[in-house]
């Protein structure tokens, strides 16, 4: 067995790397890989890479591996891994920073995630809220799936769940200003 | 007692139940609500996911114009979502001046970030509110076995959250407990529902509903109760496609805290939005029972 000293990988991708640690507030080299978040974590089995081996590749250098990997769009977020590590380590935070230059890299692993995020702001850009039935038709169209839900629908109708009207933001140009400001542009680093 | 209110794009829609008991227990509990004039999105995983900026400052602009108008005022999301987006704003904002300036520079708006966010645990906390909830009280609930399901973003982060426990918290068992149910004790008050996957990747997340209800109805639950609307309704949406595709029965109808505080307060089925359900949800109102005349009178005393 060979000692890998964390500090001497040679990796040409170091700089995105910190990027996305930074990003998060993580040390990834607080990790000495004991395995609970990838314990906890209630999407385990639906992941490609666990999570505990993201911050390994991450430690070693192995960006590609783990921007192309499918488990920070399975990561429902619910911060279990981060609230469980013994070391502190935000795992959750670093999955949303991987998705995050995963997208700005062009990969796309789970594409109706990614395309659910861009309806969801669609609608923001448009109302300033988030309408759901709007939301899940365009995701159904967008997506292929178009029924998924839909047997939901006149139970929703019927009930009245779906509410009479909706909250609509009077000042959209605040709301679209601070859109416009926080999009990632082309060309931004990952 | 009065709070800066952040109803959320679930309030009017797929939450109704939720805004409608929350307004109703809150009228009854004297606790103020003033809504936020003009309030936003708080763009929730969508905005997190896209950039760190946007899903801080699409907060921070309901945020400051909760402090336009009412500096004083606690701001209060019932959603546990929006209450994660807004609380993660606000204490990024009072980390530092720097942290606060550059949202004011983003959202183009004065932003002092000294009021807090609350959810609905905080209030539910509170001892003034316990000692109205008894003092105004005139039904109670017998027989009914409840567990008290936390989900996600209302206890964690911890450092954020700042809740009992983040494995085994007890405020909502508590007040069910007060209101005359009995709390189960159970193992998956914090599991995650799924949240937004069940629309991105259904088949990764329907066996984590029919955990929740399996490991509920193991220990003998008549109801779940939830504080948030994604939860509520990824459990009751989802019960009977779950039943259908694992071959279950679970027959455990689904409710917000706020719907049985309210109920316990004089609420009748529609006041609290308990027809609008996607399962059956008369049940919870067979548990009723009126608190006698003499026990109220005599819970009144005590706390004057």
């Amino acid at each position: 067995m060979q000692t890998i000293d964390l500090s001497q990988i040679p990796a040409s991708n170091k700089e995105e790397i910190a990027d996305i640690a930074q990003r998060a507030g993580v040390n990834l080299k607080d990790c000495y890989q004991c395995g609970k978040c990838s314990a906890g974590c209630p999407m385990v089995e639906y992941m490609d890479v666990l999570p505990r081996m993201v911050i390994r590749d991450l430690q070693l250098g192995l960006l590609d591996e783990v921007l192309k990997a499918k488990t920070p769009w399975v990561c429902a977020g619910c911060n279990v891994c981060s609230t469980r590590c013994p070391q502190n380590i935000d795992i959750a935070g670093i999955m949303e920073e991987v998705r995050r230059a995963s997208k700005a890299a062009g990969y796309d692993p789970v594409p109706e995630a990614s395309k659910f995020e861009e309806y969801f702001l669609d609608n923001v850009r448009k109302y300033g809220t988030s309408r759901e039935v709007t939301l899940a038709m365009k995701f159904n169209l967008g997506t292929g799936h178009l029924f998924q839900d839909a047997f939901n629908a006149p139970t929703m109708v019927f009930r009245g769940i779906l509410g009479n009207g909706h909250h609509k933001v009077q000042n959209m140009d605040a709301v679209r200003m601070i859109l416009e400001k926080t999009t990632p542009k082309e060309g931004d680093k990952a | 007692m009065k709070y800066a209110y952040f109803p959320g794009c679930s309030a009017n829609s797929t939450g109704i139940s939720y805004s409608m008991s929350v307004d109703y227990m809150c009228r009854k509990l004297g606790v103020g609500l003033e809504e936020i004039p003009d309030w936003n999105c708080c763009g929730t995983s969508a905005a997190r996911i896209t950039d760190r900026d946007m899903a801080l400052a699409l907060p921070a602009r309901s945020l400051a114009l909760s402090e336009k108008m009412d500096p004083e005022l606690s701001v209060f999301a019932p959603c546990a979502g929006c209450y994660s987006s807004l609380k993660t704003s606000a204490t990024y904002a009072k980390e530092s001046d720097e942290n606060r300036q550059r949202l004011e520079d983003i959202i183009e708006m004065p932003y002092e970030a000294q009021a807090d966010v609350v959810n609905i645990l905080d209030i539910l906390a509170d001892p003034e509110v316990l000692e109205a909830i008894k003092t105004n009280m005139v039904k109670r609930f017998e027989g009914l076995k409840v567990a008290s399901y936390y989900g996600c973003a209302l206890v964690r982060p911890e450092g954020m959250c700042q809740q009992d426990s983040t494995e085994n918290p007890m405020v909502m068992d508590n007040v069910v407990e007060l209101i005359g149910g009995t709390p189960v004790e159970w193992s998956y008050k914090t599991e995650c529902c799924g949240a937004s996957n069940h629309i991105t990747y259904p088949e990764a997340s329907k066996p984590m509903v029919e955990r929740i209800f399996r490991n509920a109805a193991a220990n003998g639950a008549d109801i779940i109760v939830t504080a948030c609307p994604l939860c509520w309704m990824n459990l009751d949406m989802r019960e009977a496609e779950v039943n259908k595709l694992y071959n279950r029965e679970y027959d455990i109808p689904v409710y917000y805290v706020s719907e049985l505080i309210g109920a316990a307060l004089g609420g009748s089925f529609k006041e609290l939005g308990c027809d609008k359900h996607f399962r059956p949800a008369e049940r919870l109102f067979d548990h009723l029972q009126d608190v006698p005349a003499t026990d109220a009178a005599a819970q009144k005393e005590v706390v004057a």
